[in-house]
């Protein structure tokens, strides 16, 4: 892409749509300042306030969609890891003992609860038999 | 005997030694023990226990959730546990688990011991004594070498150990 000035036209003969504020791309409209770009590094969530859309004119998808599979799902992912560990410090009396670097460690190390494939730890005390 | 977690004043414990399973029902999803072990996991970093792990448990670790992840993938599939594309189809999981492990803040890698005549003399007389399979006692024979009194482990093989120490946790 190259990269062009957000006063130059919208409609270039050889460049994809880049959508400004300015009136004549009042359909596409601009996000907000408190509008935010999220990605993960890790298990860490990072983001920056967005400085601007590009769309593909060729993509046929919607802004929602692709918003559902590059932001909210990952989100989800990480609010619900987050609200696990929560949940387990709440009933660890010695909790507030934990340092943040400690907390990211524990992110990393503990999975999310899994309603999809369970097991027995029991049976793994018999699974060292090499063939 | 196996004490019971809830009992245990953590902050006074000093170094615990831990088996592959306790490692496995924090990490791997699925677990019908995670809760508890999540729990013990974050009391034993909260109160700066030090973790000990040693070279046999990565070995049980990688293989057991090996077994696992092929079961996950595979339901109702017997384990082919002679198939040699396993380990590396399973490569990425394993690592990321094991990194997790070691980057806990207070999970130390112990090597063999130093006196390893006296350490192998000692988990052949555990096995004898104990009644203990090779493994659980190079597990037991590691924590005394190291003076470790405390290994936390569901096995049933370690309930009813004689020895003054280490002592078996639950989780």
């Amino acid at each position: 892409m190259i990269e062009m000035n957000s006063r130059a036209n919208t409609v270039y003969p050889i460049e994809k749509i880049y959508v400004t504020s300015e009136p004549q791309d009042s359909q596409w409209g601009q996000p907000s300042a408190s509008h935010y770009s999220l990605w993960l590094i890790g298990n860490r969530l990072v983001g920056d306030p967005i400085a601007g859309v590009y769309v593909p004119s060729t993509d046929t998808k919607s802004l929602d969609s692709r918003a559902a599979e590059d932001i909210i799902a990952p989100v989800t992912t990480l609010l619900n890891a987050s609200l696990y560990l929560k949940h387990v410090l709440s009933q660890v009396p010695e909790s507030a003992m934990l340092t943040v670097d400690e907390i990211d460690a524990l992110t990393n190390f503990i999975s999310e609860p899994s309603t999809s494939f369970t097991y027995d730890t029991h049976e793994l005390y018999d699974h060292n038999d090499y063939a | 005997m196996q004490l019971n977690a809830d009992r245990i004043n953590f902050a006074k414990l000093d170094r615990v030694y831990v088996d592959a399973v306790f490692v496995i029902a924090s990490h791997v999803p699925g677990s019908k023990d995670k809760f508890r072990a999540d729990r013990m996991w974050a009391r034993l970093i909260a109160t700066k226990v030090k973790v000990c792990v040693s070279t046999l448990l990565l070995d049980e670790l990688w293989y057991k959730a090996i077994y696992l992840f092929h079961k996950r993938d595979f339901a109702g599939q017997d384990f082919p546990k002679s198939d040699p594309s396993l380990p590396a189809k399973y490569y990425a999981e394993i690592e990321k688990l094991t990194l997790a492990l070691l980057n806990l803040p207070n999970v130390e890698l112990l090597p063999t011991p130093p006196q390893v005549q006296l350490f192998v003399d000692n988990t052949m007389k555990l096995m004898k004594t104990e009644s203990l399979y090779p493994r659980d006692a190079f597990h037991i024979a590691m924590a005394q070498a190291y003076g470790i009194q405390y290994v936390i482990s569901n096995d049933a093989h370690l309930k009813n150990l004689s020895l003054a120490t280490p002592l078996i946790i639950g989780f």
